[in-house]
This record gives C-alpha cells, sequence and structure tokens, in this order.
C-alpha cells in the first residue's frame, strides 16, 4: 500500500510542471463506481453545496476542497458556482447553523486524489488526469 | 541513700524537698506537654504522609485524566481526515508536533491507522510501536524506559459511523511520573500487579514480589521497623488491574521534631534546674531562719547547762509560739531540776542508811550462811559416821569370822606343834628306840589325827586370812581414798567391791543377779560413784525385810551414757513419797538409824558428774533406781 501510495505521488510530482504547463482542463474526479458520469455542471455544484447529498447507489457524498487560496481551487469556484470562494462563504455560514459543514479541504491535488481514491462518495478535484489504475473516475473534463 | 539523707541538717533536706517538689512537678509537665505534643506530631506526620499521597495519586490521576480528555479533543480535530490520505500533506503531524508544544508533553503523539502503521509521530525516529488493545497500558520497565500509553480511536464524521479510522496514541514516560510522585513524597513504594518498587525520591530501591510479603504487615515493605507508611491509594486505573501507591516517611526523619524538642526540654530543665536550686536554698534558709535562732540558743542551753538563758521571741507565728514553748519549758525544767536536786540529796542520804543496813545485814547473812555450812558439813558428816556406823558394824561381823577361825584354831595348831616338838624331842634323847616305842609315841600323842587336821587347820587360817585381805581389799578399793580425782574406772568392779562390803547384810539372805553389759570405762570421782552406789544397795537390802533379790545390770546408752539400774524386791516406796526421797533430810527409817541425807547426797554426786538419778516402783513390790553418768565428762 505504500509502495502504491509512494509512486502515485512521484506521479504527481513529476506530472506537477507539465500539468501547471498545460493547466487547461479541469478534472472532476469521484471514488470508482460512486458516481455516474457527466459533464453537467450544476450537477457538480449540487454536489459540492450538498444539495445533493447522496449518490444514486445511495452513498453519502463528501465533496473535497483544495485551500481557499488554491489557483485551481479559484478556478473551480468560478466555473462550478460562478462565484469565488470568498463569495461562497456566506452561504456555508448559513448552512453551518443547519448542520451541514462545507467541504473538506485537502491541501494538496495529490492527497485529493487520494482522499478520493479512498473514500466512497468522495468526489474532488484536479488539474492533471489521474492515472489509469487509480481508484478514481473522471466525472468530467471541464476546460478552463 | 537514707542514711546519707538523715545525716543532712533540715535546711539542706528542705531545699532538696523544694527543689524536687519543683523539678518533679516541671518534668510532669514537660513529659505531659511533651506526650501530648508527641502524639500531636505523630498524628500530624502520619497526616501529612497520607494527605501527601493522595495529593500526589490525585495529581497524576488528574493529569492523566487531562490528557485523556486532551486525546479525546485532539481524536476530533478536523485535520484527522488526513489519516485516509497518509498524511500526506503532513498536516496532522505539524499539528502534533504543535501540540506537544503547546501542551508541554513529556511523551509523544502518535496517529496510527488500523493496521497499527505510524502515520503521524511528534517522534520522528520512532518506525514502529507496540499494538496495545486497551485505552490504556503501561508498557516497559516500570522504573526507565516504560510509558504508559493512552490511545483514542479515531472516528470521521464522513465515514459511517462506528467506523474506526485509526487511532491517537499519547505516551507518558514512566520516568516522569516518578519524577512527578517524588515532588510531594520522598519516598513511596508502586505496588503492580504481582511487583512492588520502592522508590527514594526518583530512583529505584528495590524491586519486590508482592506474593512474598504480607501486606498487611506494616512493615511489609522495609522489613523493619524504621519506616512508617500510609494507606494504600489508588495510582492509576487500568482497564484491568489498578496501580497502587503507598507512601513512606523515615521513622527519624518524621519524628525529628520530637527528638529535638526533647532536647530543648532537656537543656531548659538543665538551665532550670541551677535556679530552682539556688531558689529552694534562699528559700530554706529564710524559712528555717527562726529554727535555726531556736536552735543555737537551745544548743547554748544544753552546753552551759544554763536554764536561765531564755529564747528571743521575734514572730507570733508557730516559730515564735514554739520559742514561748521552750522558754516555759527551760523555765519548768529549772523548777524540775532544784527539786530534784533536793530529792537527790535526800535520796542520798536515804541510800547511805540503807548500804548500811543491807551491809549488816549481808553480815547476819554470811555468819548465818556459814553456820548454815557448818550444819551441813556436820549433817554429811553424821550421815557418814551413821553409814560408817553401819558398815563398820557389817565389816567387823565380816572380820570377826574369819579372825574368830584364826583365834578358835590357833590353840589347836600350838597344841599339834607342842606334841611334834615333843615326840622330836623324844627320839632326840632314846637313840635306840624301837619302832614300837616310836608308835605307841605317835598313839599318844594321836599323830594319825594331828596329821589330818593340822592341814585342815592351816588351810582354815589361810581362808580366813584370805577372807580378811578381800576384806581390807574392798574397803581400800570402795572408799579410794587415794583417787580424789576424775579417773576411768571399771564401775562394775565398783559394784562388786560394794557387794563385798555388803556381804554381811546379803548372805543367807539375798541373792545378787548381776547383768553386766557396760565393757566401757567411765570417767568418775570412783569413791563418790561407789558411796552412791553403796547407798542405793543399803536401802535396798534394808527394804527386803526377810529374803529377797537385788538385780543388778549396767548397760551403755545413746552411746556415751553409763546406765546402772538397781532393782530390789523389796517393800518399795508409797507413791506419795517417791517424789520426795531425794529431798534432804527426808527418811522412813526410825529416828536415829538414818539421816535423811544418803540419796540427797547420791542425787548431789550425780549431778556433779552431769548425770541424772531416778527412782520408780516395781509392781507388785519393789523399787528401782537409775543412775546415768556420761562415760566422759568432758562430753556431758
Amino acid at each position: 500500500m505504500q509502495i502504491f501510495i509512494r509512486l502515485i505521488l512521484c506521479l504527481i510530482i513529476f506530472s506537477l510542471p507539465c500539468s501547471l504547463v498545460q493547466a487547461n482542463t479541469l478534472y472532476v474526479i469521484a471514488h470508482k463506481g460512486s458516481f455516474e458520469h457527466t459533464q453537467n455542471s450544476q450537477k457538480f455544484a449540487d454536489y459540492y453545496l450538498l444539495k445533493i447529498k447522496s449518490t444514486a447507489l445511495g452513498q453519502r457524498i463528501i465533496p473535497i476542497n483544495l485551500p481557499v487560496n488554491h489557483p485551481m481551487r479559484q478556478k473551480f469556484s468560478i466555473l462550478i458556482f460562478n462565484r469565488s470562494p470568498l463569495a461562497l462563504s456566506e452561504y456555508w455560514d448559513r448552512m453551518s447553523f443547519r448542520g451541514v459543514r462545507p467541504p473538506l479541504i485537502q491541501q494538496s491535488e495529490q492527497a485529493v486524489v487520494l482522499f478520493v481514491s479512498r473514500v466512497k462518495g468522495a468526489i474532488g478535484y484536479v488539474s492533471h488526469k489521474p492515472a489509469k489504475d487509480s481508484d478514481v473516475d473522471i466525472l468530467g473534463e471541464i476546460s478552463l | 541513700m537514707i542514711h546519707w539523707y538523715k545525716n543532712l541538717n533540715l535546711r539542706w533536706r528542705l531545699a532538696m524537698l523544694i527543689t524536687s517538689v519543683a523539678i518533679y512537678t516541671a518534668m510532669t509537665i514537660a513529659l505531659a506537654v511533651y506526650y501530648l505534643w508527641t502524639e500531636q506530631i505523630r498524628e500530624q506526620v502520619s497526616d501529612r504522609l497520607q494527605q501527601n499521597t493522595e495529593l500526589a495519586a490525585y495529581s497524576l490521576g488528574k493529569e492523566l485524566l487531562y490528557e485523556q480528555n486532551n486525546l479525546l479533543a485532539w481524536a476530533q480535530l478536523e485535520v484527522m481526515v488526513d489519516i485516509i490520505t497518509d498524511d500526506v500533506d503532513k498536516r496532522i503531524i505539524n499539528t502534533l508536533t504543535l501540540l506537544k508544544k503547546n501542551y508541554h508533553l513529556a511523551g509523544d503523539i502518535v496517529l496510527v491507522n488500523n493496521n497499527n502503521q505510524i502515520i503521524a509521530s511528534t517522534n520522528s525516529a520512532l518506525k514502529k510501536i507496540a499494538k496495545v488493545k486497551d485505552s490504556m497500558v503501561l508498557l516497559g520497565d516500570i522504573n526507565t524506559a516504560g510509558k504508559i500509553f493512552m490511545r483514542v480511536p479515531i472516528h470521521l464524521s464522513i465515514l459511517p459511523k462506528g467506523s474506526i479510522s485509526g487511532y491517537l496514541i499519547l505516551t507518558h514516560p514512566w520516568k516522569n511520573i516518578i519524577n512527578q510522585l517524588a515532588t510531594p513524597l520522598s519516598e513511596f513504594l508502586v505496588v503492580y500487579k504481582n511487583d512492588i518498587f520502592h522508590f527514594n525520591k526518583n530512583k529505584l530501591v528495590q524491586r519486590l514480589d508482592k506474593s512474598k510479603i504480607k501486606l498487611s504487615s506494616i512493615y511489609w515493605a522495609m522489613q523493619t521497623k524504621e519506616k512508617l507508611h500510609s494507606k494504600r491509594i489508588n495510582l492509576i486505573k487500568f482497564p484491568h488491574s489498578t496501580m497502587f501507591i503507598y507512601g513512606i516517611i523515615n521513622k527519624n526523619e518524621a519524628f525529628k521534631p520530637i527528638n529535638s524538642t526533647l532536647k530543648l526540654i532537656g537543656i531548659v530543665a538543665l538551665l532550670l534546674l541551677i535556679p530552682i536550686l539556688l531558689i529552694s536554698i534562699w528559700s530554706s534558709n529564710r524559712f528555717l531562719k527562726p529554727v535555726i535562732n531556736l536552735q543555737r540558743v537551745a544548743e547554748k542551753i544544753a552546753e552551759s547547762g544554763d536554764l536561765s538563758i531564755t529564747i528571743p521571741i521575734y514572730s507570733q507565728d508557730e516559730i515564735g509560739k514554739l520559742a514561748h514553748i521552750l522558754n516555759k519549758m527551760t523555765s519548768n525544767l529549772k523548777e524540775s531540776f532544784e527539786k530534784n536536786k533536793q530529792s537527790n540529796n535526800e535520796l542520798q542520804l536515804l541510800t547511805e542508811n540503807l548500804e548500811n543496813r543491807v551491809q549488816a545485814r549481808t553480815q547476819e547473812l554470811s555468819q548465818t550462811l556459814e553456820q548454815l555450812k557448818s550444819a551441813q558439813s556436820q549433817l554429811v558428816q553424821s550421815e557418814k559416821m551413821s553409814s560408817l556406823g553401819q558398815l563398820v558394824a557389817g565389816i567387823a561381823h565380816e572380820l570377826n569370822n574369819p579372825i574368830s577361825s584364826v583365834h578358835v584354831n590357833t590353840p589347836m595348831l600350838s597344841q599339834y606343834v607342842t606334841d611334834f616338838v615333843e615326840f622330836i624331842e623324844f627320839v632326840k634323847n632314846q637313840p635306840t628306840l624301837t619302832s614300837t616305842a616310836i608308835q605307841e609315841k605317835l598313839v599318844a600323842i594321836d599323830y594319825g589325827f594331828i596329821k589330818e587336821d593340822i592341814f585342815e587347820l592351816l588351810n582354815a587360817q589361810q581362808d580366813a586370812a584370805k577372807r580378811i585381805r578381800d576384806i581390807v581389799l574392798s574397803l581400800r578399793t570402795f572408799s579410794r581414798l587415794d583417787e580424789a580425782e576424775i579417773k576411768s574406772v571399771d564401775i562394775n568392779q565398783g559394784i562388786d567391791n560394794t557387794i563385798n562390803i555388803l556381804r554381811h547384810e546379803i548372805k543367807h539372805r539375798i541373792i545378787i543377779h548381776k547383768d553386766y553389759q557396760l565393757k566401757q570405762v567411765v570417767e568418775c570421782f570412783p569413791g563418790e560413784i561407789n558411796q552412791v552406789i553403796l547407798n542405793i544397795l543399803a536401802n535396798a537390802v534394808q527394804a527386803i525385810t526377810e529374803k529377797g533379790n537385788i538385780w543388778i545390770s549396767t548397760t551403755l546408752v545413746d552411746k556415751n551414757i553409763a546406765r546402772i539400774s538397781i532393782v530390789d524386791d523389796g517393800i518399795g516406796l508409797p507413791q506419795k513419797i517417791i517424789d520426795k526421797v531425794f529431798d534432804p533430810f527426808f527418811t522412813t527409817k526410825p529416828v536415829g538409824v538414818g539421816t535423811g541425807l544418803g540419796l540427797s547426797i547420791s542425787y548431789g554426786i550425780i549431778e556433779k558428774h552431769h548425770g541424772r538419778i531416778m527412782v520408780e516402783n516395781i509392781t507388785p513390790h519393789g523399787a528401782k533406781f537409775i543412775i546415768d553418768i556420761p562415760i566422759e565428762q568432758g562430753e556431758a
């Protein structure tokens, strides 16, 4: 398992410059087999705003965000919610009073990939395409 | 000690008494205070030890609980979700490091996943960690590298309820616990499972096996009487066992204040002794000064004999009253002395008169005594003469027979000798005599008869002479005039001589039965003892009126007493006079026959020989005299 994690990490690290350079596509990823494949941005927004809380298979949806100041977070927020992360904070403040917590944050895209691959119902986004042998499905590719 | 105390004068005795009372009082108070204080100290020491032990256990328990609560809180941190990503972003490890730093933890915080793999740890050198099942457990040595592991599960809210993603572990070094316990306790015991760990400060002194030690014994751990320990306190409650602690303290250390107090009391007592002694001496001097004055005046009166001296009276207290009484006493004494002096003078005159009268009376008594002695001597002499008279009569009769025989036979012998001379002359003058003529002459002188009779006469003469010689010899032996001092003699021989002297009275009338068993010689005055035997035998002979028997026996009794027993079957002694027979002048004989002194003198003689003489009646008639004499006069 450790070896596998390290391998993935190495792949991500070596592919990072390439993705930074390329950074033209945003990949929405999910735990393998948890979600249906879709290109619908609204669907992603519903997932992330926890308007839809479980998958069609009945699994709890666990959205994963990157840190607020992460460039991909900014882009993802604009693209999906048409709002900046800061603007969304008001929404989550209100949701907090209803007992709904905002998506979990992972510091890096590697962590996002790892998390999504290990937790059922997890959904995230990364700027690079995950390896085929990773336990994630690419739900959608959004051009930046 | 008492003798020494009695020799002290009153001043010192009073001083000692006051000092003793003061010291006794002070010591009693000091001892009472010391005792109460000691009890209080003991109680305080015990309480303090118990409190310190409880405090140590409470502090540790509180800290462990605090850590457990913290651990639970830390497990709820959002960052713990990174356990899913194996903390790839190092957020957990950063958080744990920060927590360790901020909470000043001595141990480490470790996050492990379900496979016990370390995900994050504050100790980078830690590569592996023991897999534990309980929420709290002690791992490793209790002394050095040992650690308490506290573990809480990581429940992530994003995962299904009840699922555990890993464990957050907090280690607490045992060394840290020991240091913490050693703060309030200088010495303590930690009991865990089957082991007892004895710590002094933070050092392990010894490790004991609990199964081999009686926990009920107060000295169970130390095996010595020099330690005190607290009650058992729960230290750490592990899921399956509890760790206990006993606080310990050295007795010397605990009771140091008591010893210090004892020393202080001793020093104070010594310091107080001198002033107490001085005050006692001063007080006794002050109290006794009037008494001493009294004593001096009394001594002066006693030495000078001047009863006109009076004691000055300074006060009206008891001493003043005593002085007044003494003055009165001396006054009375003076009067008494004067009266006494007068009485003495009178008494002296009376005494002189009395002495003169006593002297005169003494002189009279001396003369009377001399007269009495003379009378006694005359009486004794009279008794002797009486006895002698009887003896002489008997002896004269005894001597008369052989002498008469000699006297009668002598003419016959003379005639025979004359006939023999004539016959010899006849033969000498007629040389031519025939045998017929000689024969005729022999017939004429009756030679045949003479030849037989002359020898008979000679024998008779010889017998008579022998009898006379025996009587004289007996008399001489009896009287023993040449033996006026103590000699060892054969008593049996003396009895025989006495019988010989009395033979005239005895023969043809009295049968003497002798039984001499005494073989030893007896130290005595032989003449006097013979006189006693003669007196008794003579009385016995006189008591037998016609014919009778006398039994004489000698024997040794009690190894050194010669006993002479003389028994007769005469008329005996009436019971009413038997007690008087040894009284002087007592006699049953007619006047002029006896003096009544024979047995009295005999009694005196036997007493002189340190012996005794006894008399008793014999049934149906007769008397028995018993004489006991020591065979050696020195032993009597």
